[in-house]
């Protein structure tokens, strides 16, 4: 990891804890729609910067097309999320847990991949692992019980838990293949 | 390109092309040193860091990638080891953007192919060296770019070794995996690459980090998809390359010894005949490391002794210079040659309109400005000048 990635990993995992902090103290309504902001302007950023080099460099590349589709699925969600803060809470828990439920599914799976091609893989399957079971219990607490305190709740120990995931990584020696 | 071709391989060129045995080592160890003159090794000899041919892994680790340290990765990689083919190629329906990475993509037989080799004309052997392994290079590296670019440099699953069968050939899929304390195995095709990373500007994309080390083994012949290929397949046939590049140095060595013009695209095949079968077994054998095969050969057609190379070996001759002299110790020649190539190269890239590799001043119009480090070389180009 370089030493420019390493600080944006510490940064966005204290701005991880920061936000968990305030989910926890504020009102369940507004948590909502903090956590629907959050995602919905992640995602559409993250959507638009990918179209963009989508546009503007691997439109000319072997397997480019992937980008795009992973920039309009971006692109797309983060539109959801801004749709569904009029709506009642319980779909946003849903939706908020299946994305995370999806993330940790997409993060496990590449973890496979790595162990299978000799890469390190156990820190990447623990996180997907995490991610699914927070998703899980996101539901049950949301949906189930339909206790949307506890689940913000529950949210919320999960950005705790990216957020000193990604403050670890930033300090974590890499030792990855570079070829000369 | 390896130690074996480097080193040996080199030697045994400048031998073919008249050099003698002590201007052969001389060049050959300076063709390899620019696989080792990091940044690191400068500052532990007092050597000025712009100088550096290459980075090693925990320098490519720590290197920033905003658009200065970009430059600074390009400057290193596209003057030594990926020279670029076409500086001015064109492709259409693309952006500006990516036109500027397609244009460093390295190849054979370009015109700075040609500057290369005479920048070093009527220069020392240590600039000799530099100019053979820049042009051994192009022959290993072609089809890849010396900057970071995942656009230009990824590789995908379709990645096929041609196996000698019969009169013919049959394909086996390379099985690349990342493991970084794993060996290559060439009898099962498992070789190790660089991660798969989505940024455009990561590491893992530059040179061809992605296909491994399998583009610098000689017996490689294989078939892939490039990026940049419009789903075109490429194929990559190392031991002829590999020999072209042994003829085409042996030419350039000749040119250069004689003091006559180098063109592109000719091979001394003629001198090189008695010795091609000899050449070519040793390119087609099977192995990671042909340094013993070339040894032999290099011992036989000299009748001297090859000493193995050694990193540290002219590092107290400079470190114990007095700062007047170190410009005529063997490392201060070299440390001049690499920072000319790296200025001609860099001074090309921007000329053609291309920010990629940083902005080059025309010292003689405009006063020295920029790196310090340069102002050795133009302090150095005057004394020739005063001197001639």
């Amino acid at each position: 990891m370089t030493r420019f990635r390493r600080i944006a990993a510490l940064l966005s995992g204290i701005a991880m804890l920061a936000v968990a902090a305030a989910l926890i103290f504020i009102r369940e309504s507004f948590a909502i729609r903090l956590i629907l902001a959050f995602i919905g302007i992640g995602m559409t950023l993250r959507g638009i910067r990918v179209l963009y080099f989508y546009l503007t460099m691997a439109r000319s590349m072997v397997g480019g097309r992937y980008t795009l589709y992973w920039g309009i699925l971006y692109l797309d969600l983060g539109i959801l999320s801004g749709s569904l803060s009029g709506h009642p809470a319980v779909y946003a828990i849903i939706y908020v847990a299946a994305l995370n439920g999806f993330h940790g599914v997409v993060s496990m799976l590449r973890a496979r991949e790595s162990r299978a091609s000799g890469a390190h893989w156990r820190f990447k399957m623990a996180y997907g692992a995490i991610q699914v079971l927070l998703a899980v219990a996101v539901i049950v607490c949301g949906v189930v019980y339909r206790n949307i305190t506890v689940a913000i709740y529950v949210y919320a120990a999960g950005l705790v838990y990216y957020g000193v995931f990604n403050i670890v990584s930033a300090f974590r020696r890499t030792s990855i293949v570079y070829i000369q | 390109m390896q130690l074996d071709f480097h080193y040996y391989a080199t030697y045994c060129a400048a031998y073919i092309a008249g050099y003698s045995h002590e201007e052969s080592l001389q060049i050959a160890y300076s063709a390899q040193f620019t696989d080792c003159c990091s940044r690191t090794f400068l500052s532990m000899i007092g050597g000025p860091p712009s100088a550096a041919t290459t980075q090693l892994q925990l320098e490519l680790m720590e290197a920033p990638t905003d658009p200065f340290g970009l430059q600074d990765i390009t400057r290193i990689w596209a003057s030594f080891h990926f020279l670029p083919g076409d500086l001015y190629a064109e492709r259409k329906g693309v952006s500006k953007r990516y036109l500027r990475k397609y244009r460093l993509i390295c190849d054979t037989n370009g015109p700075l192919l040609k500057d290369t080799v005479e920048l070093a004309a009527g220069r020392s052997l240590q600039a000799v060296g530099i100019a053979m392994h820049v042009l051994s290079d192009t022959w290993a590296h072609r089809w890849f770019a010396g900057t970071p670019s995942l656009v230009i440099n990824n590789t995908n699953y379709h990645f096929y070794e041609l196996l000698p069968a019969g009169d013919g050939f049959k394909e086996r899929q390379i099985e690349f995996n990342h493991d970084p304390s794993g060996k290559d195995e060439p009898d099962k095709g498992v070789y190790t690459n660089s991660l798969y990373q989505s940024d455009e500007h990561s590491i893992m994309n530059l040179g061809h980090g992605r296909a491994g080390h399998f583009p610098d083994y000689s017996f490689a012949r294989y078939k892939y998809l490039p990026a940049w290929g419009e789903y075109r397949e490429y194929l990559k046939d190392n031991p002829s390359d590999y020999y072209h590049a042994f003829c085409q140095m042996v030419f350039a060595l000749e040119c250069l010894r004689a003091d006559v013009g180098f063109m592109t695209g000719v091979y001394d095949f003629e001198a090189v005949k008695p010795y091609e079968k000899r050449i070519k077994g040793i390119l087609g054998k099977r192995q990671t490391d042909a340094s013993a095969d070339w040894k032999t050969f290099a011992e036989e057609l000299s009748g001297s002794e090859i000493e193995d190379f050694d990193e540290a070996k002219y590092r107290e001759e400079y470190m114990e210079a007095p700062e007047p002299g170190k410009n005529d110790t063997f490392l201060g020649k070299y440390i001049l040659a690499a920072m000319a190539q790296k200025s001609m190269v860099t001074n090309r890239i921007f000329t053609s309109g291309n920010p990629l590799a940083g902005i080059s001043i025309d010292f003689r119009k405009k006063g020295f400005a920029g790196i310090r480090d340069f102002r050795r070389l133009v302090e150095e180009h005057i004394r020739r000048r005063t001197d001639d």
